[in-house]
């Protein structure tokens, strides 16, 4: 699965870049393809190139606060979650989403 | 629906603070290297460099209010809420209801704008003007409306009312007042709550009562100093995260800019609130007992040589009530799990792991997540949604 997420934080300088690296540990442990974009206080980081988004199956936003330019995301499945989740349960986040796109793939 | 809750009310006004914390900083430590350089007359020395900074830092408190009510309605709203949001912040600095103020009347003008952009019937050839011209003047409207008839009277009512309060109380006992305001400023280290301490405090300043002030600067100081210096003593309480921010805490609590501490407070208040609340209320005592006097309003221990009393009173104040600070955190607080405590060793443990077969249940085994894979019964309660 091809995967492209954003994450962001209240002071973006610290749990921002943590939920990143976790992100990126829990999809390749289970052979996912994974683009991350930080937006932190210094602003976006590793941009997601708009090819990586026509590419994704499905938009992680692990954010506390407001994503910035969201409208790339339309009509992408897109997945809301606060970036503790990220942090504290990123293989469990990302095993949710393979049943629930299976899920919806069988259905 | 606590869910709903937090998305609806607590992440756009997350995404305001996280906008003006750069400016609080810039704005408080520009006043502070004024103060320190130009002395306590710094504001009348005009033309001078140290009158040049701290004008710099002053105009940029004036921002912080507007940027926080802004960015929650640009939160809410996406762009077309940022004018009128920004108008809302002006109205709060003029009702003198700040923070409160802002927060408040951005989440009203965020959803207002909203509403409009996606209720409002438009055609086709209208629907360019909305975000430039319709979106911002109707808010603008509203923002008029709300905070000069509703938001500023109320608020501000209510505000003033706890002034004449705090007035009184100050006759009454100089200690007891330096511990209402130290607990008040500990509740939310800078935040509203504090805000309606400070307040009062910033107001007899101007009839000329310095001893107040005195206190608060050494108290907002104490609470995120005592944070930042636990981060490091008691270190296995905190994530590494929490360490990072434990470091700079250490510096803006010098500063006196508490809102250091803020993270830390957050993600734990019924074990943090008694360290920091306990801990100021030591300081303000103390502060107000020895009579500290400050005439500047920002600075922390950069203020000291322009106020009176600093020795014994200020330093023991401010060494007193961070010591509270630190020992009430390090018997309240928990130690926080070997992974989270440190990333380098949950690291050096997975590469260890990696020869093995599975690197991937090796690494959370202790959750049930890894066995529940196939099933998905242990699936977090998400939603995928398509915009």
């Amino acid at each position: 699965m091809n995967i492209a997420a954003i994450t962001a934080c209240t002071i973006g300088v610290a749990h921002t870049y943590i939920a990143k690296e976790k992100l990126i540990e829990a999809a390749e442990n289970r052979g996912h393809a994974i683009h991350v974009e930080t937006q932190g206080n210094i602003g976006i980081e590793d941009e997601l190139p708009p090819e990586t988004i026509a590419a994704a199956d499905v938009i992680i936003l692990a954010a506390d606060i407001a994503v910035a330019r969201q409208e790339r995301f339309k009509g992408k499945p897109i997945v809301r979650v606060s970036s503790a989740v990220a942090i504290k349960q990123p293989e469990r986040l990302i095993t949710t989403i393979e049943h629930k796109l299976a899920q919806g793939a069988a259905s | 629906m606590k869910e709903k809750l937090k998305a609806l009310l607590v992440q756009p006004i997350l995404t305001g603070i996280s906008y003006f914390i750069p400016i609080i900083c810039m704005g408080g430590l520009l006043q502070s290297f004024g103060t320190i350089l130009g002395g306590a007359d710094v504001a009348e020395a005009a033309g001078t460099f140290a009158f040049y900074l701290y004008q710099g830092g002053s105009l940029t408190m004036n921002l912080v209010v507007p940027v926080l009510a802004a960015y929650i309605s640009y939160s809410v709203c996406d762009r077309p809420g940022l004018a009128p949001g920004f108008l809302v912040g002006l109205l709060s600095i003029e009702y003198k209801i700040g923070f409160v103020g802002g927060i408040v009347g951005g989440l009203a003008v965020g959803y207002f704008c909203k509403l409009i952009k996606e209720k409002l019937p438009l055609s086709k050839d209208l629907a360019s003007l909305l975000p430039m011209l319709i979106i911002p003047t109707l808010g603008g409207l509203f923002a008029v409306l709300f905070m000069d008839y509703i938001l500023g009277p109320v608020l501000g009512g209510l505000q003033s009312y706890l002034s004449t309060l705090f007035a009184q109380m100050q006759s009454g006992s100089r200690v007891v007042f330096g511990m209402v305001l130290g607990a008040l400023m500990g509740v939310d280290l800078g935040g509203p709550v504090t805000k309606i301490g400070t307040t009062v405090v910033n107001g007899l300043v101007a009839d000329g009562i310095l001893g107040p002030e005195g206190a608060k600067v050494c108290i907002g100081v104490t609470a995120t100093l005592g944070i930042g210096i636990s981060t490091i003593v008691s270190r296995r309480k905190y994530t590494a995260a929490q360490r990072a921010t434990g470091k700079s805490a250490i510096i803006l609590g010098c500063c006196q800019i508490a809102e250091g501490g803020l993270p830390i407070l957050l993600a734990d208040p019924l074990r943090v609130w008694p360290a920091t609340i306990i801990g100021n209320m030591v300081t303000g005592a103390i502060a107000m007992y020895f009579n500290v006097q400050s005439p500047v309003m920002m600075g922390g221990l950069f203020a000291f040589p322009v106020m009176k009393n600093v020795w014994p009173g200020a330093v023991l104040s401010v060494v007193a009530g961070t010591l509270t600070t630190i020992v009430i955190l390090a018997l309240v607080r928990k130690n926080v799990p070997e992974s989270e405590a440190s990333p380098r060793k949950a690291e050096a443990a997975a590469t260890q792991a990696k020869p093995a077969p599975a690197p991937v249940l090796a690494q959370t085994a202790a959750q049930p997540a890894a066995a529940a894979c196939a099933a998905g019964e242990d699936d977090l309660d998400i939603s995928i949604e398509f915009e």
